[in-house]
Formats: structure tokens, C-alpha cells, sequence
């Protein structure tokens, strides 16, 4: 039985003899091209994100307005719809005759609004795109 | 790392990383590609070692996992399994064209473990390192790797597989 490390020692002189005979043509601005191109992207990315990190508070102070906003919009419309049925005696009439109460009505509106938000969000986003 | 410092290393490197790669995937365009691919993620990386060897067996980890990312997109793109280019010949009989061939007729991770082990030297943890393996795994992949490739250079050898 022979062991195959016996032929170690050859296939390594065979290989490093493989690699010693591969020559290559290189650039002679290869390496400078390289830095460049890393350090030119590094200065980029750097860019973007000190970009990113100045719009941050901007961002903050948009969301907290389109919040403020949206539960504006949704406590009137809650108030609105709870007030109804008691302007209008038709409307109660009418409400008592679908089964559906006022309270129901202002929860439907206080699910209504942010769902409206997220879908004009969404399709901002993705159909218009 | 600086400028100077790379273009020491890349000028050290260069060459063994790019026969490491054509050994292994036998397409000099490719080779081009993933090699400059492989110091420009180096340079991203921001990996910092003072041991000049760890910084090549990172590079050659960086440009191994390219090389399978290459065979990965190639493989999806052809919708089946990718048959790395057969090695080309080179101009003159050699032992060049020995190792060529013979590694031609093996498969692609068996080539790339016995370059890192035979003409780079690499243990079987650092090969491991490199390939992303198991040291275990690589120790019985190299004993079989070798086994074929003996088979190969010494057709007519009897009883070198135990």
C-alpha cells in the first residue's frame, strides 16, 4: 500500500514550478487605477451618508408633521361622525336601519384615514415609479 | 492601508492571485475581472492587520468568494449547471501544461484546494479560511483531490489509491 503523501513533496515542486512558469502582462497602473476607483467610491459613500445624517432631522420633523397631521384629521372625522346622527334625525334613522351604530362609523374613520395615508404612500412609491 | 502600502502589496500579490484564479477558473477574462474586484473590496473593507499574510489569505478569501459568486450568476444566467471553461493549453510542453491539464480534468473546488495547498502552501485551516470549510471537511477533500490528480499525472501507477 503506498501512501499518497509520499507524492507531497513532488506535487508541490510541480505546482510551485506551474506557478513560476505562469508569467502575466500587467498593467503598470493597475494598482494606482484600483486606489482611485476605491478611494473615489469611499468619498462618495462618505458624502451620501453625511448627506443622510443632515437630512435626518429634517425627516424626523416631516414625520412628526404628517402624524400630527393624520390624528388631527382622524379625531375631527371622529367627532364628526359621533355628532352626526344628533344634527340630523334622518341620519340616526338611517344609521339605526343599516345596523351600524356612530361608534362604529368613527372607528371605521379612525382606521380609514391611515389606510388612505399608506396606500397614496404605496402608490407614490411603486406605481408611479 | 495607504497607497504606497497597496501598490507594494498588489505588486507582491497580484500575480499568484491571478494564477490562483485562472488555475481555477481557466477564463483569463474573468480572472481580470474578479482580480481587480478582489483588491478594490480589500481596499472597502477597511481590514486591518499588520501581519502581511493574513492580509493575503483575505484577498484570496475575498476573490475565492467572488469566483463562486461568478459561477453562481453564470449558473442562473444558463439556467443549469456551469461547466468552467476547459484550461487552455499554454505554448510550450511543460510542466505548466502537466499541472494545467490535469487540474483541467478535475472539479473546481478540488483545483482550488490543491492550488492553495500545493502551490501556495496553505494549511488545511487556512484552506479552510480561504474556501469557507470546515478544516475536517478540507483535510478529507485535499486527501481525495490528491488521489485524483495523482491519477491523472500517473495513469499507469497501481496501488497509489490504497
Amino acid at each position: 500500500m503506498s501512501d499518497l503523501r509520499e507524492h507531497d513533496a513532488e506535487l508541490a515542486e510541480l505546482f510551485a514550478q506551474s506557478k513560476r512558469e505562469e508569467t502575466w502582462q500587467e498593467e503598470p497602473h493597475a494598482a494606482a487605477a484600483i486606489w482611485l476607483r476605491a478611494r473615489a467610491d469611499e468619498l462618495m459613500s462618505g458624502e451620501i451618508q453625511s448627506r443622510q445624517r443632515r437630512a435626518r432631522p429634517l425627516m424626523l420633523g416631516w414625520l412628526i408633521a404628517a402624524v400630527s397631521v393624520m390624528a388631527a384629521v382622524v379625531l375631527g372625522l371622529f367627532q364628526f361622525v359621533q355628532t352626526l346622527p344628533q344634527q340630523s334625525p334622518e341620519l340616526q334613522e338611517m344609521f339605526a336601519g343599516l345596523a351600524f351604530s356612530p361608534l362604529s362609523a368613527a372607528l371605521l374613520a379612525l382606521a380609514a384615514v391611515p389606510a388612505l395615508g399608506l396606500l397614496q404612500f404605496f402608490w407614490k412609491e411603486t406605481i408611479r415609479r | 492601508m495607504d497607497e504606497p502600502a497597496f501598490e507594494e502589496l498588489y505588486r507582491a500579490t497580484a500575480a499568484g492571485l491571478r494564477t490562483y484564479l485562472y488555475r481555477v477558473c481557466g477564463e483569463r477574462r474573468v480572472v481580470d475581472d474578479l482580480v481587480q474586484e478582489a483588491y478594490y473590496r480589500l481596499l472597502r473593507s477597511k481590514f486591518a492587520s499588520e501581519n502581511h499574510e493574513e492580509v493575503v489569505r483575505y484577498l484570496f478569501r475575498i476573490a475565492t468568494n467572488l469566483l463562486k459568486d461568478h459561477w453562481a450568476a453564470a449558473k442562473k444566467e444558463r439556467g443549469g449547471t456551469v461547466k468552467s471553461e476547459p484550461l487552455a493549453a499554454g505554448p510550450s510542453p511543460s510542466t505548466r501544461l502537466d499541472v494545467h491539464s490535469a487540474l483541467g480534468a478535475l472539479r473546481p473546488a478540488d483545483r482550488e484546494i490543491l492550488w492553495l495547498a500545493y502551490a501556495e502552501g496553505y494549511s488545511h485551516a487556512e484552506i479552510a479560511g480561504i474556501a469557507g470549510l470546515k478544516a475536517g471537511s478540507v483535510r478529507v477533500m485535499l486527501f481525495r483531490a490528491r488521489e485524483r490528480l495523482v491519477r491523472i499525472l500517473r495513469p499507469n501507477a497501481k496501488g497509489e489509491s490504497r
